[in-house]
């Protein structure tokens, strides 16, 4: 390792290692001894590392990191909301995890990878940093894609509880191969019966699903409808992840939406809309008529 | 209010915000119940673990780190002698392999045995 590249999370690992390594009557003078090959602006971090350590500090396996992770065109003001809502659950520490805003259309282009690998590295990290606890996450609209784009690629990030809501990921996205360890109940996909917005990105580009309109429909998902737009969701009034995300980060309960039983039937449009064959050619098509009836 | 300096933290360090938070209610509880004593605690980083919940070693560091960072509390280092009492420092930076027992007149070496760490309440910014 070379010590000017060393980043925090190679400081953890080192003073960690140095200190399981060494004797107990030579641990305090092994790591003091470390010092020298961190560079100066960890110094800070790495002191207080050393006061935890000679506090016999263990990591508590029952503690939770719930990741955050926003759509496109947002800074995500409302991992605040969620951040706030669940500041009283015990052994809960939220993280938010963003990436520089991705245009509508970079969306629908088939370069997505910079937001995805942005996620992928502060989720790496954390488990580093953090290796005993568990990990969770909540996840909305194009956030949705990058968990599942992160799932997909890479066997080794696996989650206990997902939240998913307003998700665009396509509907036949294989849960039971690309989450292999997860219980039943442990994935929710709250769905809004009025956001148009997973179905526009099925028609209109590639990749993407109406799982945030229609839902998945799998064995491995829990659907559950609410008669939302697209970020109802974080909507204060409606109090929804005091009622329905506190409950699941916290225990693994899933409360029963009315909504489920109550929701209007999807119009033929919308489910032909949602169709990937089906959808994006018809869509292409009247554009294409529409150009020549312009030109 | 001691409690209220912590505000402006939990908004900079929203990835440790929760943590902050429940040393901030920590401290608030005591200010109401003891006033102005509030600045005579002393904390272990042991406490400190299970009031912020941190969860990890990591978590912890960086928690003590933003609020040594901030003034908010100072750091003091006691090697301990067998007879009670020690040497007290205030970074690791400045502690030496072997300490001076003043009351056994020995040197001593310095261990993870002989040394604790703690955190004393910065008042208005020194202390």
């Amino acid at each position: 390792m070379l010590w000017w590249l060393m980043e925090v999370t190679d400081v953890v690992a080192l003073v960690e290692k140095t200190w399981k390594d060494a004797k107990p009557d030579r641990r305090y003078a092994a790591v003091q001894n470390l010092r020298i090959a961190i560079p100066t602006e960890h110094h800070s971090l790495f002191d207080c590392l050393l006061d935890a350590k000679l506090t016999n500090i263990e990591d508590d396996p029952t503690a939770t990191v719930l990741l955050l992770v926003h759509g496109i065109q947002t800074d995500g003001a409302w991992q605040k909301i969620v951040q706030e809502a669940l500041s009283d659950v015990d052994k809960l520490n939220v993280i938010e995890l963003g990436y520089d805003c991705v245009t509508p259309l970079q969306l629908i282009s088939p370069f997505r990878s910079a937001p995805v690998n942005k996620v992928l590295r502060e989720i790496r990290d954390i488990k580093q940093r953090e290796p005993q606890a568990r990990l969770m996450v909540i996840a909305h609209s194009f956030g949705s894609y990058i968990v599942s784009r992160i799932l997909h690629d890479h066997s080794d990030i696996q989650f206990e509880r997902i939240v998913l809501c307003g998700s665009i990921v396509p509907r036949d996205f294989r849960w039971d191969k690309h989450a292999p360890t997860m219980k039943h109940g442990a994935i929710l996909n709250d769905i809004g019966t009025n956001d148009f917005y997973p179905v526009l990105a099925t028609f209109g580009s590639f990749g993407y699903g109406s799982s945030g309109r229609l839902g998945f429909k799998t064995g491995r998902v829990v659907d559950r409808y609410f008669p939302y737009g697209h970020s109802t969701f974080f909507d204060k009034k409606r109090r929804h992840i005091k009622r329905f995300w506190k409950p699941f980060i916290q225990s693994g309960e899933v409360k029963e939406s009315g909504w489920n039983t109550r929701k209007p039937k999807t119009t033929k449009s919308i489910l032909m809309l949602s169709h990937p064959w089906i959808g994006r050619p018809f869509v292409m098509a009247v554009i294409v008529f529409l150009l020549w009836i312009v030109l | 209010m001691f409690a209220e300096r912590f505000l402006p933290l939990i908004n900079s360090f929203p990835n440790d915000a929760d943590a902050l938070r429940r040393v901030a209610n920590y401290f608030e509880d005591l200010e109401n119940r003891q006033g102005e004593r509030v600045f005579k605690v002393r904390l272990h980083a042991n406490r400190l673990f299970d009031i912020s919940q941190a969860g990890s070693t990591y978590r912890l560091a960086r928690l003590i780190q933003i609020l040594l960072d901030a003034n908010l509390l100072e750091r003091r280092l006691i090697v301990r002698s067998p007879l009670g009492g020690g040497v007290e420092y205030r970074s690791h930076e400045a502690i030496p392999s072997v300490v001076l027992d003043p009351l056994r007149d020995v040197e001593m070496d310095v261990t993870e045995e002989n040394l604790e760490a703690s955190y004393v309440v910065v008042a208005n910014g020194s202390n």
